[in-house]
């Protein structure tokens, strides 16, 4: 099911109104429906995987039971290790597979053997990425005692399988998200409208800004070869643009409808193309996965503790992984990589390479840098990419009417729009929140005229068939 | 108590978005249903407007409208005329736009109804859809389009919702709401006669229609929409005549089981006693580039031309009815 839906749309009043209304007598029972709901919201893809995502859950409580309950540290690291294990291995089966036999295939070639391994036909199961972490964050915080183990099933699973961060995060925490689940939930009005305030603007991004980019990026990616270079810089600023408001929109709409239930989660995004350095940009783009990595992996790896070199080598083992964890292909190991090469200033100078540039340059030459990246991401091959960088300064030429076309598209008015409202409340938490702040935005018409506005364009820009939102493929 | 004034407070909002939408709806419907100058509205709104009556009418899909050039026509036989040609349209969208002319308009004395192997086929989507958004409201309209897959409920009942993607139609209508006159509209009313004319010339001389194999049961209900118009026309002793019209020479490629469409499309037409006049490799307009648009479409002058020869085959009738 997804957000930007009709099903959605009827789905979710309907739950809303049950799990006020009628759940409301206990915790228990309000969380069984929610555990429900969510088993609905996730089989609608494709009920077959329920399974797995039920066997994902089942496993990390058990495990995680067995960690809280074994008294050697031996003992809880086995079961650790065996939860681990199993997660990652349903990971790498269903989403690496047929990379690695692609990737050996190719080896082999490359050594001159013939190899008879063939791919095999695996479905990619929705949301598998997010929901392994969230199981893999409660064994770890458990192993780590940050937190004890939960005493049901159902306030277990409902923390994995919470259906508004079921299939794109952000990714929670354990020690955050588990705790509201055991407590009393009580209704709070002014949460509720910023919560709905927050879905108006994640749906403008998503359907407005996203969707209109992608059927732009969709045509321009697909013949780069035959583009202006103006066209290829535009294709580029494009998938810039729509990767952001797209998984953004998301974390927005999923906050939003959060708060409309009484829970408060994680913040994904904090104005990433307002960073002035690759650092800066790291510490406000997908926030839950860089902290799961930073918390989970690069801490225990020693983190910067061990000397330069040993945080060097940290830093490329954490973007190589968060490369290959979007996606089995090169394209998002390179991508990975050039992060860790811009990275590398900040680790061996203390400071970025573009510290000592105005503000707005800064920012300028950090977008550049991170549309770079954002070229391999999108890119079906690293050639293509390379290509595609090639063609656009071959044939860049920066002819006045060729940028004056690019305003006829009313798209480019909407990414004004997003980005200067952004501007506007970079202090705040999202694009809307001048609506709390705003004296003119105290006149209750101003405000529904505005939501009128943004509603309107969300309509008329919804496309004929759902678009899934790009990080349900992660 | 915060609940509930929640729930309220949301459900007036929603209510009168709700209320506000349908009226931008309306407000498109009806200013694209008044637009009588711009293609596609402006012959369905003259269908449904009851102004499309004429003694002849030919109705097919875009090689009845760029084909037929009505004015000409009018001109040589002394009779009126509409071309209810509907470009990307198969059998089941022509049926449509019939039963409109029909439910709007006298019935005409002849109608030259277009019968080309590759409309025989139900299409899975629909061609340039908005053209049909303004007409939802029409039973007619919308029971054909739901039954092609191409629109949903969602389009009927959530307002707007049906013009997404379409920004340049709902300002359209909006403009021609507020700005056309009824005068203006009286005028361009009698001069639309359905027909479009193309020009340029040739360039491709071949369609892609390789392996391409038309389903029988999409022939077997293209013939019972043919057979249900012509017991129609008979009824009120009208005629029909089904024409299959010029292709350029090299253009008919490869549909795979021609021969048996053709078969079983003849025997139809004997039992039913419908007459067919095929002018698909017409000597010498199938032999002439300079008559084609594309090798599919006849230009303005391959239109004049075909308009004269149909008529001079069919004058007798035509001048008795």
């Amino acid at each position: 099911m997804l957000f930007a839906s009709v099903t959605f749309l009827i789905f979710f009043p309907i739950f809303f109104i049950l799990y006020w209304f009628v759940f409301n007598k206990s915790i228990r029972m309000q969380n069984m429906f929610i555990l429900l709901a969510s088993y609905i919201f996730y089989a609608w893809w494709d009920y077959r995987f329920l399974f797995l995502l039920i066997f994902s859950t089942l496993l990390d409580f058990y495990t995680g039971q067995r960690i809280h309950e074994a008294k050697e540290k031996k003992e809880k690291k086995i079961w650790l290790l065996i939860s681990v294990l199993i997660n990652l291995g349903l990971l790498i089966y269903f989403k690496y597979c047929n990379f690695f036999i692609d990737s050996l295939q190719t080896a082999f070639k490359a050594l001159g053997y013939s190899s008879n391994i063939s791919t095999l036909s695996i479905v990619l199961p929705v949301g598998i990425s997010f929901y392994t972490f969230h199981g893999l964050s409660y064994v770890f915080d458990i192993y780590n005692d940050k937190i004890i183990k939960t005493k049901t099933f159902v306030d277990y699973a409902v923390f994995v399988c919470f259906f508004p961060l079921l299939v794109a995060g952000p990714i929670e925490r354990a020690n955050h998200l588990l705790p509201e689940f055991q407590k009393k939930r009580l209704f709070n009005y002014g949460l509720a409208v910023i919560g709905m305030r927050q879905i108006l603007w994640g749906l403008f991004k998503k359907v407005v800004i996203a969707d209109n980019c992608a059927e732009q990026v969709d045509a321009i990616f697909i013949d780069y070869t035959s583009q202006t270079g103006m066209q290829l810089f535009l294709g580029m600023f494009l998938f810039h643009v729509q990767i952001y408001a797209d998984f953004s929109g998301y974390s927005e709409i999923a906050s939003g409808l959060s708060r409309l239930l009484g829970f408060e989660i994680l913040k994904n995004f904090s104005y990433p193309y307002f960073s002035k350095s690759i650092d800066e940009f790291w510490k406000k783009w997908h926030i839950s996965l860089t902290s799961w990595f930073r918390d989970y992996l690069y801490f225990p790896l020693g983190g910067s503790k061990l000397g330069q070199f040993k945080q060097v080598k940290n830093v490329f083992i954490i973007f190589l992984i968060s490369g290959l964890w979007h996606g089995a292909n090169w394209t998002f190991i390179a991508w990975g990589l050039l992060h860790a090469l811009l990275f590398l200033p900040t680790i061996l100078m203390k400071k970025s390479i573009n510290r000592r540039l105005p503000n707005l340059f800064s920012i300028i030459f950090t977008n550049l840098l991170i549309m770079i990246g954002w070229l391999f991401f999108r890119s079906i091959t690293i050639d293509d990419a390379f290509h595609y960088l090639y063609s656009m300064i071959v044939k860049l030429s920066l002819h006045p009417w060729s940028i004056l076309l690019v305003f006829k598209s009313f798209l480019i008015y909407g990414i004004i729009l997003l980005f200067l409202l952004e501007w506007i409340n970079r202090k705040q938490e999202f694009g809307f929140s001048f609506l709390n702040e705003a004296a003119l935005m105290n006149n209750s018409i101003i405000r529904l005229l505005l939501y009128t506005f943004i509603g309107f364009l969300i309509i008329i820009n919804l496309p004929n068939s759902a678009k899934s939102f790009i990080y349900f493929q992660f | 108590m915060n609940l509930s004034l929640f729930i309220k407070k949301s459900l007036l909002y929603i209510s009168l978005f709700i209320v506000l939408l349908y009226t931008i709806q309306m407000g498109v419907d009806k200013g694209l249903r008044k637009c009588y100058d711009k293609e596609p509205f402006a012959t369905f709104n003259t269908v449904i407007g009851g102004k499309a009556g004429s003694e002849v009418v030919f109705l097919g899909s875009s090689r009845i409208r760029n084909h037929i050039d009505v004015p000409l026509f009018e001109k040589i036989s002394g009779k009126t005329a509409f071309n209810l040609g509907l470009d990307g349209s198969n059998l089941f969208l022509q049926q449509t736009i019939w039963d409109l002319y029909r439910k709007n308009n006298k019935l005409p004395k002849i109608l030259f109804m277009e019968l080309d192997w590759v409309r025989l086929e139900k299409d899975k989507k629909i061609f340039d859809k908005y053209r049909f958004l303004p007409y939802l409201n029409d039973l007619e309209v919308s029971k054909v389009l739901i039954e092609i897959n191409d629109i949903t409920k969602s389009d009927l009942y959530i307002p707007l919702y049906k013009y997404r993607g379409y920004f340049q139609y709902m300002w359209l209508g909006i403009n021609n709401l507020l700005l056309s006159s009824k005068t203006r509209i009286n005028k361009k009313i009698t001069q639309n006669k359905g027909f479009n004319s193309l020009g340029g010339h040739l360039r491709d001389t071949q369609v892609n229609l390789k392996n391409y194999k038309i389903e029988a049961r999409d022939v077997e209900q293209s013939l019972a929409i043919i057979s249900k118009i012509n017991q129609q026309l008979k009824n009120e002793g009208s005629s029909l005549i089904l024409i299959n019209s010029p292709i350029f020479k090299d253009g008919y490629l490869n549909i795979m089981n021609k021969s048996e469409i053709e078969n079983k499309v003849l025997m139809f037409l004997k039992k039913e006693q419908i007459e067919f006049q095929n002018f698909e490799t017409n000597e010498p307009i199938s032999f002439n580039a300079n008559l084609f648009h594309d090798v599919m479409h006849l230009n303005q002058l391959g239109a004049k031309c075909f308009t004269t020869l149909l008529y001079e085959k069919n004058s007798k009738l035509i001048n008795d009815k």
